[in-house]
C-alpha cells in the first residue's frame, strides 16, 4: 500500500467538499467542542501559573535550616542543679546552619541551581517615638536576596538599599510607625541589642503579613541583633525546575544532612487544590472529547450510508475494502485537524478577549496567548486522532458494504 | 500473473449456482449451475426474461459476488478463496464494468471519473494514464468534456464516459448489464456501436446484457438466459462481412 494515501486521500478531500454543509456543520461542531477545550485549558493553566508565580514570588524554591534542637536528659546530676523531674520539648533558640558558607559554596556548584541567599532572620521590635510594633528582621546579601525575591521590583518609595545603617522597611509598618524614608526607627533584638537605622526604602509585595513585620538589613547588623555572630538561619535556593523541588531538597538532606524544606512542602495544600481543579478540567476535556467523537462518528455513519452507491462503484473499479475504509478514516482526520484549527483559533481568541476584559494596569496578563502554541499543537493532534478513531466504526461499514447491494438499487 | 495464450478463454465458468437467503423460509436458487466459457475477444449478448439471474450471473462474472456452489476462472485461474485485496485487483486490471445507471462519482470530473480504475491500482496519478484517458473520451466524441463533471452531461454522454472508464486499463473482459437500457433509441445505438468499435480496436470481449433483440442480434454469440439456466447459445449470427 502507498502510504501517502494519494488516491484514498483525494476521495475523501472530494466526498468532503461535495457534502459542503454537512462537512461544514460537522467542522463547526468540532470547534466548538475543541474551542471549549482550549479556553478551559488555558484559562486554568493561565491561572494556576499565575498562582505559582505569586506564591514563589516571595519565597524560596528549597530552604536549609539548622537541624531543630532535640532534648537531651542530662544523666550526669552533678552538672544540674536539680534533677530533671519531667522532660519538656526545649524551647528552640536561634542557631545558625552548621559551616553554612561551605554550603553556599557548594550549592553555588549544583548545576540546577539558580540562585543561593544566605539569611539570618529572627524577631525585633521596632520603635518610633510613641509606636512600637513587632517585627521579623531579614539580614541579607541585597544583590543574592534580590535574585530569589526581587523586592526591588515592589518598591514604593526609595531603594531597596540596605547597608549597615539603612534599614527597607514594609508599607503597612511604615504606615503604623508613621515614618517615610529619611527617617529614623530604633530595633531592639535579643538580649536588649539596639540600634537606630535610617528608612533607605519602602516595599510593598502585596502580601500584608510580610508588609505589616519585614525589616530588610545586612546580614552582619542583623547577626549582632540576633545575637548570633557569624551565623545565618536559612539559606534559600532557587532552581530551574520549579516542581523538581521536592526531591531537591530530599536529595540535600541526605547529601549533607541538613534540614531542607521544599515549596511545595510549604504549600502542599495549594498544590492539592490545584491538582484537583486539573483533574476537573481533565474530565471535561474527556467528556467533551467524547461529544465531539459522537458527532463525527454519527455524521460518517450517515454520508456512509448517503454513499452506498459509489462505494459500490469503487469496489467495483478495483478498490479494495481497505481503501473504501482508509477514505472515511481520512475524512474523520480531517473533519478533526480543521475543526480543532478553527477551534483552537476562538479558543485563544476567547481566552485573550477574557484577559483583555479582566485587564488592569496594576495587575499582570492572566494568560499569555503566545504560550498557547503548545496547547493548539496537542489539541488539533488530539482532535485528529479522536476524529480518526471516531471515523472508524463507519468506515468499517464502508468496507464491509455488499458492491452488489450497493449497486443494485437505483 | 502469467499471460494466458491466445485461445484460452478469459472467463470459464464452471457449474456455477446462486442461492439466496439461505436457510430461511424464502430461499431460492435463481442459478443452476451454470458452465460457460468466454474466448478472447468474443463480443456477447446476454438475453433472457427479466429476474431470470442476468445480473446475477453478471456480478459473479464480475467477482463483485460469489457463487454459491462452482468457479469462477478468470485467465485459467481459479478465483477461489482469493482475498479481497486479490479480487480487487483482479477486477481493476481484467475486469471493466458499465453499469445500466453509468455510475459516475458526482464529485469528480469526467476525466478523473475514467482514471479512477487505475488511481486505485497504482496509489497515485500519472501522466500517462491521463493521456490515454483523454485520448478516449476523444474518441468517444467527448473531447472537450473532460472537465466536466457527471452533472454537466446528458445521459448517453455520462454512458459513454462509463464505457471510457471500463476500458482505461485495457482488460481483456468488459462486463456490461443493461448498457443502452436507460438511453433513447438513437443514444443506445451510439453506445452500442462504441462498444462494437473498442471490441474491435482493443480486443478486449464484451458480455453485453440486453433487453434489446435487435441489438442482440448484432453480436457475435447470444445467450439467451431463462429461470437460471442457459436456455440457448447461439454464435456466428451478427458477425458483419
Ligand atoms: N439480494 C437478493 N436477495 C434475494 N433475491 C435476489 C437478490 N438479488 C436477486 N434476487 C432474485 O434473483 C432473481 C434474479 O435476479 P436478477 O439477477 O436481478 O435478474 P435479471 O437481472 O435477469 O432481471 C430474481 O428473482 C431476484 O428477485
Ligand atoms: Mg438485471
Amino acid at each position: 500500500m502507498d502510504l501517502r494515501l494519494w488516491y484514498e486521500s483525494r476521495l475523501a478531500v472530494e466526498f468532503l467538499r461535495e457534502g459542503r454543509a454537512q462537512s461544514l456543520l460537522i467542522i463547526l461542531g468540532v470547534g466548538l467542542g475543541v474551542a471549549v477545550i482550549v479556553f478551559v485549558l488555558a484559562l486554568i493553566s493561565g491561572l494556576q501559573d499565575n498562582l505559582i508565580e505569586r506564591t514563589l514570588g516571595t519565597q524560596a524554591h528549597v530552604s536549609l535550616q539548622a537541624p531543630e534542637e532535640a532534648v537531651r536528659v542530662l544523666r550526669d546530676p552533678a552538672e544540674v542543679d536539680i534533677a530533671a523531674q519531667a522532660v519538656n520539648e526545649r524551647a528552640q533558640r536561634l542557631r545558625s546552619v552548621q559551616n553554612w558558607q561551605a554550603l553556599v559554596a557548594a550549592l553555588e556548584g549544583e548545576s540546577r541551581v539558580t540562585a543561593v541567599s544566605p539569611v539570618v532572620s529572627g524577631p525585633a521590635f521596632a520603635r518610633r517615638g510613641q509606636a512600637f510594633e513587632s517585627v521579623a528582621l531579614l539580614g541579607i546579601d541585597p544583590a543574592r536576596y534580590a535574585q530569589i525575591v526581587p523586592v526591588q521590583e515592589d518598591m514604593v518609595a526609595g531603594e531597596f538599599r540596605p547597608t549597615a545603617n539603612e534599614v527597607v522597611i514594609g508599607n503597612v509598618l511604615a504606615d503604623k510607625l508613621g515614618v517615610e524614608v529619611g527617617d529614623r526607627i530604633r530595633l531592639e533584638g535579643t538580649d536588649a541589642r539596639a540600634g537606630n537605622f535610617q528608612i533607605a526604602g519602602v516595599f510593598s509585595l502585596g502580601v500584608r503579613d510580610l508588609d505589616e513585620r519585614f525589616v530588610y538589613l545586612p546580614i552582619r547588623p542583623v547577626q549582632t541583633l540576633l545575637n548570633l555572630p557569624g551565623g545565618v538561619t536559612s539559606v534559600d535556593v532557587t532552581i530551574d525546575e520549579i516542581f523538581q523541588a521536592e526531591s531537591f531538597a530530599e536529595d540535600l538532606r541526605l547529601r549533607f544532612r541538613v534540614n531542607a524544606e521544599s515549596w511545595m512542602e510549604t504549600n502542599e495544600q495549594l498544590l492539592n487544590a490545584l491538582r484537583s481543579q486539573s483533574q476537573s478540567t481533565n474530565l471535561i476535556q474527556v467528556f467533551v472529547g467524547i461529544s465531539v467523537a459522537f458527532g463525527i462518528a454519527s455524521v460518517l455513519a450517515v454520508s456512509v450510508v448517503q454513499r452506498r452507491r459509489e462505494i459500490g462503484i469503487l469496489r467495483a473499479t478495483g478498490s479494495t475494502a481497505n481503501q473504501v475504509m482508509t477514505v472515511f478514516l481520512i475524512q474523520g482526520g480531517i473533519v478533526g485537524l480543521l475543526g480543532s484549527f478553527l477551534g483552537s483559533l476562538g479558543g485563544l481568541g476567547m481566552v485573550s478577549l477574557f484577559t483583555a476584559l479582566g485587564a488592569r494596569p496594576d495587575r499582570e496578563a492572566l494568560f499569555d496567548v503566545t504560550a498557547g502554541a503548545g496547547l493548539v499543537m496537542g489539541a488539533m493532534l488530539l482532535a485528529t486522532v479522536t476524529g480518526i478513531l471516531a471515523a472508524y466504526f463507519p468506515a468499517r461499514r464502508a468496507a464491509k458494504m455488499d458492491p452488489v447491494a450497493a449497486i443494485r438499487d437505483e | 500473473m502469467t499471460a494466458p495464450a491466445a485461445d484460452s478463454p478469459v472467463l470459464r465458468l464452471k457449474n456455477v449456482k446462486k442461492r439466496y437467503n439461505i436457510g430461511l423460509p424464502s430461499e431460492q436458487e435463481v442459478l443452476h449451475g451454470i458452465d460457460l466459457s468466454v474466448g478472447p475477444g468474443e463480443f456477447l449478448a446476454m438475453v433472457g426474461p427479466s429476474g431470470s439471474g442476468k445480473s446475477t450471473l453478471l456480478n459473479i462474472l464480475g467477482l463483485l459476488d460469489q457463487p454459491s456452489d462452482g468457479e469462477v476462472f478468470i485467465a485459467g485461474r481459479s478465483t477461489r478463496g482469493l482475498s479481497d485485496g486479490e479480487l480487487s485487483r483482479l477486477r481493476g486490471e481484467r475486469l471493466g464494468f458499465v453499469f445500466q445507471f453509468h455510475h459516475l462519482l458526482t464529485a469528480f470530473t469526467a476525466l478523473d471519473n475514467i482514471q479512477m480504475p487505475c488511481w486505485a491500482a497504482m496509489g497515485r496519478r500519472d501522466p500517462d494514464i491521463e493521456a490515454h484517458a483523454q485520448a478516449l473520451l476523444a474518441s468517444v466524441g467527448l473531447d472537450d468534456y473532460g472537465e466536466r463533471k457527471p452533472k454537466a452531461l446528458s445521459g448517453g454522454q455520462q454512458q459513454r464516459v462509463a464505457i471510457c472508464r471500463a476500458l482505461i486499463n485495457r482488460p481483456p473482459l468488459v462486463l456490461a448489464d443493461e448498457p443502452t437500457g436507460n438511453l433513447d433509441t438513437e443514444s443506445s445505438e451510439q453506445v452500442f456501436d462504441l462498444l462494437r468499435r473498442f471490441n474491435r480496436e482493443f480486443g478486449c470481449a464484451f458480455i453485453i446484457v440486453t433487453h434489446d433483440l435487435e441489438l442482440a442480434e448484432k453480436c457475435d454469440r447470444v445467450i439467451e438466459l431463462v429461470d437460471g439456466r442457459i436456455l440457448d447459445d447461439r454464435s456466428g449470427i451478427g458477425v458483419p462481412s
